[in-house]
């Protein structure tokens, strides 16, 4: 009867033979398998081959560079950049001083900024003060608006006439200000804590939320004095969350370029990020690569230092089990100045920054704040020659249109791309789970997010420029912003997307399986539809990210594909910072009905969206 | 209907192998559990024979049918196994009703509209689930959930029923009717049935046919009530029945017919049993195991004295701990009774109820001794 | 080693001046009626330029011709780089580009074939044959200046007053590393070092003592440590410059052009006229096409219209601007009334000379001044 155990064995080449045909067959018809090749295609495409590109991009002749290296032919290898920024007699220049500036301002603007947050999220959470909830979201405010908002309004109000232009407000009112407090490493640290500080209030605010008050009443039940539940028991407890600020916070500060080239370049004061951008621009692009190495370098060093220190750690914060209401700390008759020095923080914050940019687009001549000054040129004058050069103002001026229209079809693009390849990337990495191919692939998508935007940029502008084999250049086109815009944004979307898969577990798709539905009948009617929100996120945090996104796209924008970030920053660049000031204030407006709208539809919070 | 073989089946991830070597026959018709402990592979058994993995060695058959071959590479979709699979998580569609989540399966058949409605009604009312059947599962308790996920394998009317943990997400009464009504289904259909728990009880009571696994090898194939009573080896002992089998520590030697076994400060004389056709070596290491249910107390023949520890009624019969020395036992007696504490009581084994292990190998060495006599040990 | 670096560098010149003349357009068998026809066929070019004012030139010419000039204002390094980029990518990008990057276009875009040289048959016979290769389009005077409601004379004698503490952080220019001209200005400067040192002398009552090769690379050296204010801007220097109500304005280097917005921005601005021994520079203005140019013919009609009146009177209906074309007079205001008398107050600048120094130049600009 049972016929089929003796039908075996043939020879063992036949055997093999058919072995291979049929697992190969299989393997073709095995959707997940496919699509890990098919994605590992796509990441090898816009992650490694620009890895690889800029670091062939730092050892080869620059056509500028020929009347620097004599003979030397356009393509050629050379070490000529290398040596240029770590052994001549312009390295300090070029390197050693950014280097040390950045690391200065990285280190201290992490401080500060984890100071204020802790600060912050300890008595938005844990105390008894009034407008918690709005407070609550005052304080995040600063890090949706663009990063550069606060440099511009500190510009606006500390500027002196050191470099010369237009002062600003104070020294209008005959406040004489000392250079470092209008430029340089101070209002740097200060901008940028300031912009980077909701990283901190947001973790440490959720770890001192889900932190089990239990613990701090065994304490108390044993006899420790609040000094000692203080450092020895909330302290521990939070500080998890505050090492991980303190990584994503200076990891940032690595990358950060608008606050920077703002504020330091005016008395060039330079950074990693503003040196390599100052040397594009001056026509040096190899030393730009090799900067840009060093850079990426960094960031993975930092990875892996958190990783590290987090590591073992990490078990801390997950406690399990629903804690009680934590109990207020009452400020008593503290609680009035508090309210008050608070609320006076995020008006200074918040308000006063955008309210100084607005008044100044308002101000015909820059830097003098009287009423007969007034004018709605910047917003909607025509062309007046004398004036910016003869440009209208920004509400009619078709440049202003064409970067608008560029920002949102950009956000759109690479944010539907984004999440399209996010619910791939998810769906593969957990199918695929446990083979190599799946852990590959999940450790592809989170490189981008090792590398600081600027340094992105110059990767694709390095292997875009021109054409390499197949590759064709796509300089200049507006496919070369799609594509790198949403590569940058690949961790966040895989997250999203592996996030959502992983909720949604195996099981449903096997049940699937088993009743003999086809792999596109399952994603079209058993995973897609139940993808919705975790598809909403990974759509929309890359869009908000593509909307205010200046220091990758600065390198990659080109007259034709002007974007509302880079139109600001030409403007300032041209001196125009009352045009800049009102294209900002124009963003500023819809990247916060964005992130309303997000808020609305998906009921998430901010917090997912800093890729802790 | 059919029934269900594995061949040297070995699934290995990396250098963990998580089943090893195994062969297994399900029979047509039985009710089989594969019962372990967590991680001795019995849920990857259950999903090779569903085709959701692929063993790395062996094959399987389902009936007549070749569905797996490693050898040859050989694989049936899961689709063409004809098997139904409840998953622990039940698996159900959220954004589909139960009348929908029971019709996919058919529809993916493409059978006609008016089959599919006669399917899904007939499926639903086994698992009284008419009026649900325009809900969404949100909407329904664990227990009709479970039983959605029922009809929903139900429905295509599968040759082979497996199911991976399907009540662990149940509280204790629910599961004691699911359980009534998974006896019956089976008893029913007459289909062929794997079911995956860790639970021994559960594995006893609705089980025709126990398979215990480890380590991802099998330890016993057997009817249920004989599993219990005739355990192969020490592990199957122990984790078959609660509370767990009381075991002592010893030494074995033949004496005229008679089992001694001494432990550290006892002697135990066992009658062997004669169906027991083994040979032992004077002074083996051996484990003496009784379950609790099988101690008797204040027994006149063969007993010896132990110390109350403590004693917990349960309303229908009373968990007794008593200790000697470093040695302690639990005794279950089907009365209800506080004892008191520290009294000394003399405990005996119900006659061939003593099970003997090889210490070394855990192989069992007796079917069921009887005690026979006890002395103190003397220091020799 | 250095000189025999710069041998190499002339002589590397010499060859590749010979290829760009190879590459001229002969322009004299074209039909022009039927590139205008051709031109308006094409509808519309690129053109990348340093100037806003090219926007009122474009409006001209899309008047007068009815096609569309789409224009962008970028600096040196970016035209250079994005001509390169566009030809290695093939893509459809500029048309005409104009810059003042002598040494750039001359040892770069032109030899490697990224633009071409193009005189229109329309005005070969009228510009001067040295304005032809590359094309000069038009001279620009960049001159330092001073705020004349503080400083009722000039405030500075010589240009070595610049270096000393007095002026220190107090002298604005745009910055050398993207603006050529300034680069090319310092070489110049270099190349005069003999009469640098001179000036030196002669001011100061004593002889320079020098910690670089020569009195020219000294005063460059000093100027960068001098904290010099950098712009990206000739609009911000003159404004900076000008403004009112300051108390202790700078002095700055910007084209003169911009002396057109003393009344409309209410400046207060004068040049630097009598400085010793220049008071700025001369620079030319050069107008290509690209080699790779989707809009050939309206590229070629675009060159011919800025030549032209029509073309140049975005930029001739202010002072400070002087076409190459001489049918085009200097504007009526001009001081000194046309580009010989410019020319010797200031630097005229020389590509040539630039090449030179130029390698050296960057770095040594980058290293001092901080």
């Amino acid at each position: 009867m049972r016929t089929t155990t003796e039908q075996s064995n043939q020879g063992k080449v036949p055997l093999l033979l058919e072995r291979t045909w049929n697992r190969g067959r299989r393997v073709v018809a095995n959707p997940p398998m496919l699509l890990s090749i098919l994605l590992l295609g796509v990441f090898v495409y816009l992650i490694i081959v620009p890895l690889i590109s800029l670091v062939h991009s730092s050892v080869t002749l620059h056509s500028r560079d020929t009347l620097r290296v004599l003979g030397g032919k356009v393509g050629e290898l050379t070490n000529f950049y290398f040596q240029r920024v770590f052994a001549s007699n312009i390295s300090e220049v070029l390197f050693y001083q950014p280097l040390l500036n950045t690391l200065l301002i990285s280190f201290s603007m992490s401080a500060l900024a984890i100071s204020i947050g802790c600060i912050l999220a300890w008595v938005v959470v844990r105390t008894d003060i009034p407008f918690k909830k709005l407070f609550a979201s005052a304080a995040v405010v600063p890090f949706i608006l663009p990063s550069w908002t606060i440099s511009l309004a500190w510009m606006t109000i500390f500027k002196n006439r050191t470099v010369g232009g237009s002062a600003g407000i104070l020294e209008y009112f005959g406040v004489q200000l000392p250079d470092w407090i209008s430029y340089g490493p101070v209002p740097i640290i200060i901008c940028m804590a300031l912009h980077y500080y909701p990283f901190t209030y947001l973790l440490v605010g959720s770890a001192l939320r889900d932190f089990d008050t239990r613990l701090e009443e065994a304490a108390l039940v044993l006899g420790a004095k609040q000094s000692i539940i203080f450092r020895r028991v909330i302290l521990a407890v939070v500080a998890p969350a505050i090492l991980s600020s303190f990584i994503l916070t200076i990891s940032r500060g690595i990358g950060s370029f608008s606050t920077p080239v703002f504020l330091g370049n005016p008395i060039n004061y330079r950074v990693l990020s503003t040196r390599m951008y100052a040397s594009l621009q001056t026509g040096s692009p190899g030393d730009a690569y090799v900067i840009a190495i060093v850079m990426i370098l960094l960031a993975i060093l930092l990875m892996f230092l958190s990783n590290k220190v987090l590591g073992k750690r990490k078990s801390f914060v997950t406690i399990t089990g629903k804690a009680p209401k934590p109990q207020l700390f009452k400020l008593k008759k503290l609680r009035i100045p508090v309210t008050i020095a608070v609320g006076l923080f995020l008006f200074c914050v918040i308000v006063v920054p955008l309210f100084v940019l607005a008044a100044d687009t308002f101000m015909r001549v820059p830097g003098v704040y009287s009423l007969d000054n007034f004018t709605l040129h910047y917003w909607i004058g025509e062309s007046t020659p004398g004036l910016v050069d003869g440009r209208p103002g920004i509400l009619r001026n078709p440049s202003t249109w064409a970067a608008l229209w560029n920002s949102v079809k950009l956000g759109i693009s690479a944010s539907a791309l984004c999440g399209f390849f996010g619910i791939l990337i998810g769906y593969t990495v957990v199918r695929m789970r446990g083979t190599r191919i799946s852990t590959v692939l999940d450790q592809l998508s989170f490189i981008p997010y090792l590398i600081p935007s600027i340094a992105f940029g110059a990767i694709y502008l390095s292997l875009f420029a021109v054409r390499r084999g197949p590759i064709p250049s796509l300089y200049g086109s507006f496919l070369l912003l799609i594509l790198a815009t949403m590569a940058k944004n690949f961790p966040f979307a895989a997250k999203a997307g592996s996030s959502a898969m992983m909720q949604l577990g195996h099981e449903v798709e096997e049940a699937g399986i088993i009743a003999g539905a086809g792999w596109f009948t399952r994603m079209r009617r058993l995973i897609l539809p139940l993808q919705r929100s975790g598809l909403l996120s990974a759509v929309m945090l890359p869009f908000i990210s593509a909307m205010r996104e200046l220091s990758m796209v600065v390198i990659l924008t080109t007259p034709g594909t002007q974007l509302l970030t880079t139109l600001t920053f030409q403007y300032s660049d041209y001196g125009f910072l009352h045009m800049s000031n009102a294209v900002v204030l124009l963003l500023v407006v819809i990247i916060v009905i964005m992130q309303f709208i997000l808020q609305k539809i998906t009921g998430s919070d901010l917090s997912e969206g800093l890729g802790g | 209907m059919a029934d269900i073989r594995l061949e040297k089946i070995t699934k290995r991830w990396g250098d963990v192998v998580a089943v090893d070597d195994l062969d297994l026959t399900i029979e047509d018709g039985s009710f089989t559990c594969l019962l372990g402990p967590s991680g001795c592979g019995k849920t990857t058994t259950l999903r090779m024979v569903a085709g959701l993995e692929e063993p790395t060695a062996g094959r399987i058959y389902i009936g007549d049918k070749l569905i797996h071959c490693s050898e040859r590479g050989i694989s049936v979709g899961p689709h063409q196994r004809g098997v139904g699979l409840i998953f622990q998580s039940y698996a159900l569609w959220p954004h589909m009703t139960v009348y929908q989540n029971i019709a996919f399966g058919l529809e993916m058949e493409k059978m006609n509209k008016a089959t599919i409605e006669t399917r899904v009604r007939e499926a639903a009312s086994w698992m009284q689930l008419e009026e649900y059947l325009h809900r969404y599962p949100s909407e329904l308790s664990g227990g009709q959930q479970q039983r959605v996920a029922l009809a929903r394998s139900l429905a295509p009317q599968p040759d082979c029923l497996l199911m991976d943990e399907p009540l662990s997400n149940l509280d204790a009464k629910l599961r004691l009717d699911m359980r009534t009504e998974l006896k019956r289904i089976h008893a029913m259909t007459n289909m062929t049935i794997l079911y995956v728990t860790h639970d021994q009880l559960e594995a006893i009571s609705m089980a025709t046919v126990v398979a215990v696994m480890k380590d991802g090898r099998l330890q016993q194939l057997e009817d249920p009530l004989k599993l219990y009573k005739h355990p192969n080896n020490l592990f199957v002992a122990n984790f078959v029945g609660s509370p767990p089998i009381n075991v002592l520590h010893g030494n074995i030697f033949a004496e005229q017919g008679i089992w001694r076994v001494r432990t550290s400060d006892m002697v135990f004389s066992l009658q062997r049993n004669p169906e027991d056709d083994v040979q032992i070596k004077d002074g083996q290491n051996v484990v003496l195991a009784v379950r609790s249910e099988d101690i008797v107390l204040d027994d006149p023949s063969a007993s010896f004295a132990m110390t109350i520890y403590s004693s917990l009624p349960t309303g229908s019969d009373t968990f007794v701990r008593l200790t000697r020395g470093d040695l302690a036992m639990m005794a279950k007696l089907y009365e209800s009774d506080s004892l008191p504490v520290d009294s000394q009581v003399s405990v005996g084994f119900r006659p061939e109820r003593v099970l003997l292990f090889d210490e070394d190998t855990g192989q069992r060495i007796s079917l069921g001794s009887s005690l026979v006599g006890f002395t103190e040990a003397t220091a020799s | 080693m250095k000189n025999t670096r710069k041998g190499t560098l002339i002589g590397l010149t010499v060859i590749l001046l010979i290829m760009a003349l190879g590459s001229v357009i002969q322009a004299a068998e074209e039909d022009w009626d039927a590139i205008i026809a051709a031109a308006q066929q094409e509808g519309s070019l690129t053109v990348y330029d340093l100037s806003s004012r090219m926007g009122i030139a474009a409006e001209l010419f899309e008047e007068k011709y009815g096609i569309k000039v789409e224009w962008s204002k970028m600096n040196d390094v970016e035209i250079s780089d994005r001509v390169a980029r566009e030809h290695e990518a093939g893509v459809k990008g500029a048309d005409v580009i104009i810059t003042e990057d002598a040494a750039i276009l001359i040892a770069q875009l032109l030899p490697q074939g990224y633009v071409v040289n193009y005189v229109p048959p329309t005005h070969v016979d009228l510009i001067p044959v040295e304005y032809q290769n590359p094309l000069v389009y038009r001279h620009q005077p960049r001159i330092i200046g001073y705020n004349n409601e503080v400083y009722s004379e000039l405030p500075i004698k010589n240009i070595w007053d610049l270096t000393t503490p007095a002026w220190r952080g107090k002298f604005m220019m745009r910055d050398p590393q993207l603006t050529s001209t300034n680069l090319a200005w310092f070489a110049e400067i270099i190349e005069h070092a003999d009469l640098m040192a001179a000036e030196y002398e002669r001011h100061f009552g004593e002889p320079i003592e020098l910690t670089t090769p020569n009195a020219g690379w000294e005063f460059i050296k000093r100027l960068a440590n001098n904290r010099p204010i950098i712009f990206s801007s000739d609009t911000d220097v003159s404004e900076a410059v000008g403004a009112r109500g300051q108390t202790d304005p700078p002095i700055g280097l910007y084209v003169i052009s911009k002396h057109r917005e003393i009344e409309e921005k209410n400046l207060a601005l004068e040049a630097a006229y009598g400085l010793e021994p220049i008071m700025g520079y001369l620079y030319p203005t050069f107008l290509v096409m690209t080699a790779n140019s989707h809009s050939p013919n309206a590229a070629k009609l675009f060159i011919s219209f800025l030549l032209d009146e029509d073309g140049m009177s975005a930029w001739a209906k202010d002072m400070g601007n002087f076409s190459t074309n001489p049918t085009i007079p200097p504007h009526e205001d001009d001081p000194l009334g046309g580009t010989a008398a410019w020319a010797q107050v200031t630097f005229p600048l020389n590509a040539q000379t630039t090449i030179k120094y130029y390698a050296d130049l960057f770095d040594f600009w980058l290293l001092h001044a901080r």
